[in-house]
């Protein structure tokens, strides 16, 4: 229990960052994680403390199980033949959300339009590979390799222990203030697709594929498509796995996955 | 040359949308007294109408028809609220008042243009996407165990 100790406290540390930086900014205090309407200073203290909490937990975790980062991580993605399951997962998630940009381009309710300056989608589009690796695999070892390895060890249910975790790994995308929270049930949804996952597997390299193909396939799209909605058909911005089309291929990934890696 | 129908822009805070002659509008504006102004560019044209009905703006400059035509084919002007909040909008290349035929023709040519455009911007993410999913499908048809 102590890596989610550990994990409830990044918010605490993120929160007291944003304090301080709004403080010395001369600001008031905010209460929620907010960096809407801050400076770029104060946005990019509270970007980096996230990033730096959660590499800090990664990195810590492994000790209070006395183990090495090595070893802990290396049982999460071992180097043998469940490795490949990361190329399939990431194929899985490009073809689904293929077919929905697809059709969504052919109905008119998205379009292609570029909405960023060339300097921002350029950078972007180099930075996509390493981004996508990045957020994936730091999501899957805190989310499936610490949150749901954890609960995997008490005795909780496997399918209580999965959809605990897929709402602890959905809640942490609302811990900042957003924009949307209507699309909660879509993280909700992706979580519980990713617990199967390392549950059926046993290894993060399915889940962190899927998820390594989602990011590369939304960021890599989304400076070129607009969404025309309506939002509950086709999600919106990042997020088009939060509309009713994108929940069904939420649900198409997990009986692929439930089909193909039985546990 | 640009023919700015509004002799003073002293005071306004003036928004303008602008593509190659942002010179000539600049200094067509400076002439009348402009001294707030706000540029955008094509892929700003959202936020310009988001500012707009905002009221951030006391007038709307388009450097040409077309540029404020495209942008309501895109559906990024709200004109009806333009109108209910009383947004002013000037074209700055005009060159005289237009007539029927000529309005329609210019209407006409701005959506064929914006629609090719369009076509054009489909068939390459069509092609694109395509490319993508084949090639997912293939890893996982490879990864596919066969029947015995």
């Amino acid at each position: 229990m102590t890596a989610l100790i550990m994990l409830a406290c990044v918010p605490l540390v993120m929160w007291i960052v944003q304090t301080v930086a709004l403080r010395v900014a001369g600001m008031p205090i905010r209460w929620r994680i907010d960096a809407r309407n801050a400076s770029p200073s104060i946005r990019n203290a509270g970007r980096v403390t996230t990033q730096l909490s959660l590499v800090a937990l990664i990195l810590l975790v492994p000790l209070t199980r006395h183990r090495s980062f090595v070893a802990h991580y290396a049982a999460l993605v071992p180097w043998n033949h469940t490795a490949r399951h990361f190329a399939q997962g990431s194929a899985a998630a490009t073809l689904c959300l293929t077919v929905l940009f697809l059709a969504w381009i052919a109905s008119g309710r998205v379009r292609v339009e570029l909405h960023q300056s060339r300097r921002k989608w350029t950078k972007r589009l180099i930075m996509l590979i390493p981004t996508a690796l990045f957020g994936a695999f730091v999501e899957e070892f805190i989310f499936r390799g610490i949150v749901m390895a954890e609960l995997q060890r008490t005795n909780l249910n496997p399918t209580t222990a999965l959809l605990l975790s897929a709402f602890v790994f959905a809640a942490a995308h609302y811990v900042r203030a957003v924009k949307r929270r209507w699309t909660f049930p879509g993280h909700f949804a992706l979580g519980c697709v990713l617990c199967m996952a390392f549950a059926a597997t046993g290894s993060l390299w399915l889940a962190a594929g899927i998820h390594a193909g989602g990011i590369f396939m939304i960021m890599g799209m989304r400076p070129f498509l607009r969404y025309d909605g309506p939002a509950w058909l086709t999600g919106a911005s990042i997020f088009p796995f939060a509309g009713v089309a994108g929940l069904g291929g939420l649900a198409v990934l997990a009986s692929w996955v439930a089909r193909y890696y039985p546990s | 040359m640009m023919s700015l129908p509004t002799n003073s822009f002293t005071g306004k805070r003036v928004a303008v949308r602008s593509v190659s002659a942002r010179a000539d509008v600049e200094r067509a504006l400076t002439e009348r007294g402009a001294s707030n102004i706000q540029w955008f560019e094509a892929k700003d044209d959202d936020e310009l109408n988001h500012l707009a009905l905002q009221g951030k703006f006391d007038c709307i400059v388009y450097e040409k028809l077309d540029l404020m035509l495209t942008a309501i084919w895109k559906g990024d002007v709200d004109w009806q609220q333009w109108k209910q909040r009383g947004i002013r909008v000037e074209i700055a290349e005009q060159c005289g008042p237009p007539d029927w035929q000529s309005m329609i023709e210019s209407v006409e040519g701005s959506y064929r243009t914006w629609r090719r455009g369009e076509r054009r911007r489909q068939i390459i993410a069509a092609i694109l996407l395509s490319i993508a999913g084949l090639i997912a499908l293939l890893t996982i048809l490879q990864a596919t165990p066969v029947s015995p």
